[in-house]
């Protein structure tokens, strides 16, 4: 029997850095992993490329919606031959899991290795949680069927935030145990072993093809300067959920990750696939304006749609 | 002439009042090549072949690969209803009876619908005559395409539930996204947005609710390295500034705008217009005459030449006949000439030219008259010159041949003699068998063969 575990939480509240955390605790174990995002391009899935590790990536839409459920389930049988301990499935920022055990429920009779559904781990941005817990559905649904609710980025809240995100949590959700930390750094034994199957009765995934939205691939030529590449970003922060990927500056390679205002450029050893940035729009189409202009403002010869 | 002279003025750069043509081709190029709009709409070949006698034919600085505006609602799942000589039209919408958004899992793939038709050709001919006119990639607008899948309720919708319109606008402008990077990498230079229902609704809808979808689809061509057009059909005279503001390179309107108005406005946006030939009355209806003056007078109303293109208002009927577009391209590209021609067509000091008509049951051999307009400057012409001459040395023992050209005194004259109302048209002994029309080398040199055997009593 392979233990499922999920990993829900909205854009960039950390969900690749624990799942790094439990690669890493569990690399001497055989675990598999599914990266979903709804973007077009999968960085989480480059992101966590070790050696090893059976990986299969979903892109293009969240893995609980119709438009590519399907290829969820298929790769859930698929993958029930491997005969893992572990399969981790990471889930995108607004994948709504209310479905998850259904689908379970539909693919036993299919599988090789039957799924036990250890249940899902949601984690939180404790910065950006209370403003998005009332805009966004599918942030309250992951907190409401999450098994485990790790709240994250600790270093940057007061006490009295954490009071009012645990009142938040507990409002949601009753039952799942409730860590605070930061940069998803915990003890992954208790995490796991405290980890249970939400209680939440299952419901039809809020996600549908028409809420996905609009993400945008920004290509970055290796002539851009950082001061550049910064004011870019910088300019649109505001107007996205997210922007993730990598970028090659000069001859050196950087991995990109922003939440909002908050912006990592990180030196990458490794090789890229591409010098190319995914942008995740909160303001729909209307983002295609704020790059034009970001671009033009700050690196018309180096940036591209 | 050419790709750079449109370039140059879709860059907003002096042309030296030179000014480019784009004879807006869809259904029409099927005419061309024998095929019906349907053809030309679901087969690639077909489509290809009928492109290069566009080309070929109307020497145009710039052209459509496809003019079909249901394509795209096709894909999302409207039901069309096909006619032989004119585009298809949408005759079932997703969403008339109960508001929804479709899947943008459903967004364009290359292989969806009939895009391979359409991207098939747009490679061919890019390969082929892409360095020498410039490629048009026209995609439905997001206006247009809403009301496609909502139908005439998305009208109402405008009005009592502006949220759902912002969400379907916005799906849309999404979709033209996706469908302007296909066209983008098949190679288009310009994409341009076809809208006609933009004149169906008021500025203030326009600027409050269609300005941000139509705006981020010409802010993402501009991105992505190309240029745009917004086409507008109709009396979209009071829209023009609305539309500018979502800033587009260019912009097509039709007989229903007046030229001189939408310039004075484009003007001060620095965008190109595009436009305005008379579809039915002169193209379609109207005689080559017409046709040269129609667009004589059309350059002539407007003083600022900078920022202009020549093109027909819309996408051209199937039945314009052929000559009438070619005189179309003679006048824009050769305006001093076509200026000569018109005199020449309202004198009346032909008529006292004495012009002998040959006796051609006593000649020997079949003779061939090839009636043109310019031989060297209209391309139809050339190509009706060259359908003799490539073959001459395989019947130079049963035929003879002259070139007339309209340009000379005699040769109008004779012109009117023959009574011929179309130019070029070939005459076999004396008898209009060509009208507009260039022969294929088989079925001329059969046609030829027959005649001199009728001659001879073979």
């Amino acid at each position: 029997m392979t233990q499922l575990i999920l990993l829900t939480g909205f854009l960039g509240t950390g969900k690749t850095t624990l799942m790094e955390r439990l690669l890493h605790y569990y690399k001497d174990s055989p675990v598999g992993v599914i990266v979903n995002e709804f973007g077009e391009i999968n960085i989480d899935a480059r992101l966590l490329e070790k050696d090893g590790i059976i990986m299969r990536e979903l892109s293009n839409g969240s893995i609980f919606c119709a438009c590519i459920k399907e290829n969820f389930i298929k790769a859930l049988i698929d993958m029930s031959s491997q005969g893992f301990e572990y399969l981790f499935i990471e889930a995108s920022g607004l994948a709504d899991p209310g479905n998850m055990q259904q689908i379970l429920e539909v693919i036993d009779k299919y599988t090789v290795h039957s799924y036990h559904y250890s249940g899902s781990i949601c984690v939180l941005d404790g910065e950006a949680f209370l403003e998005l817990n009332n805009i966004l559905p599918a942030v309250r649904n992951q907190l409401t069927h999450a098994g485990v609710v790790l709240v994250n980025k600790e270093d940057l809240i007061s006490s009295a935030i954490k009071a009012e995100i645990q009142a938040e949590v507990r409002n949601a959700n009753t039952h799942a145990p409730i860590y605070f930390t930061s940069y998803c750094d915990i003890d992954i034994n208790t995490l796991v072993m405290n980890l249970q199957p939400s209680k939440s009765a299952n419901k039809e995934s809020i996600n549908t093809p028409e809420n996905r939205p609009q993400t945008f691939i920004i290509k970055v030529l290796p002539s851009v300067t950082m001061k550049e590449l910064q004011g870019f970003l910088n300019s649109i922060a505001p107007y996205t959920y997210r922007m993730k990927g990598f970028v090659t500056v000069g001859d050196t390679n950087y991995s990109v990750s922003g939440v909002r205002s908050h912006m990592m450029i990180m030196p990458w050893t490794r090789d890229i696939p591409s010098s190319e940035i995914v942008l995740i729009s909160t303001i729909g189409v209307g983002l295609t304006g704020i790059i034009a202009n970001a671009i033009k403002m700050n690196a018309p010869k180096s940036i591209k749609l | 002439m050419g790709k750079e002279l449109l370039m140059k003025v879709l860059n907003h750069e002096d042309t030296n009042g030179q000014l480019p043509w784009i004879p807006f081709a869809g259904v029409h190029a099927g005419k061309l090549k024998g095929y019906t709009g349907r053809d030309v709409l679901t087969d690639s070949a077909k489509l290809i072949e009928s492109l290069r006698e566009v080309y070929k034919l109307y020497e145009p600085d710039g052209m459509p690969i496809s003019f079909d505006l249901q394509l795209e609602a096709e894909i999302l799942g409207c039901e069309l209803m096909w006619a032989d000589y004119n585009p298809p039209c949408v005759v079932s919408h997703l969403y008339d009876k109960e508001k929804g958004i479709p899947c943008k899992c459903k967004f364009p793939t290359p292989e969806s619908g009939r895009i391979p038709v359409v991207l098939e050709a747009m490679r061919v001919m890019k390969e082929e005559i892409g360095d020498k006119t410039v490629l048009y990639g026209l995609i439905c607008g997001p206006l247009t395409l809403a009301s496609h899948l909502r139908g005439s309720d998305f009208f109402k919708d405008i009005r009592k539930d502006p949220d759902y319109v912002v969400q379907l606008t916005s799906f849309c402008a999404e979709y033209a996204q996706k469908m302007a990077d296909l066209y983008i990498d098949a190679g288009m230079d310009v994409i341009a947005v076809v809208d006609p229902l933009v004149s169906q609704i008021s500025p203030k809808v326009f600027a409050n609710l269609m300005h941000e979808p139509f705006k981020a689809v010409f802010d993402y061509i501009r991105l992505k390295g190309v240029k745009s057009s917004f086409f507008v059909c109709g009396n979209a005279s009071y829209q023009i500034e609305v539309m500018c503001e979502t800033q587009p390179d260019s912009m097509a309107v039709d007989e229903n705008v007046d030229m001189v108005f939408a310039k004075a406005i484009t003007d001060r946006y620095n965008i190109a217009l595009s436009g305005n030939i008379p579809l039915t009355t002169t193209m379609l209806f109207g005689t080559q005459q017409d046709n040269i003056k129609g667009v004589l007078d059309l350059i002539d109303s407007i003083d600022n030449k900078h920022n202009l293109i020549i093109s027909p208002g819309c996408d051209m009927p199937y039945d314009v006949p052929l000559e009438n577009t070619v005189a179309c391209a003679l006048a824009v590209h050769h305006p001093d000439d076509a200026r000569a021609m018109v005199v020449n067509y309202s004198a009346s000091e032909f008529d006292q030219i004495e012009i002998e008509i040959p006796d051609y049951a006593s000649m020997d051999k079949v003779y061939i008259e090839l009636f043109t307009l310019d031989p060297e400057q209209c391309a139809a012409c050339t190509y009706m010159v060259k359908s003799v001459t490539d073959i001459f040395d395989e019947i130079k023992d049963m035929a003879d041949y002259i070139v007339y050209k309209y340009f000379i005194k005699e040769d109008i004259a004779r012109t009117a003699k023959m009574g011929l109302k179309n130019l070029p048209t070939m005459c076999l002994d004396g008898e209009s068998v060509y009208i507009s029309i260039i022969p294929d080398r088989d079925e001329l040199i059969a046609e030829i063969t027959k005649r001199y055997n009728a001659k001879h009593n073979k």
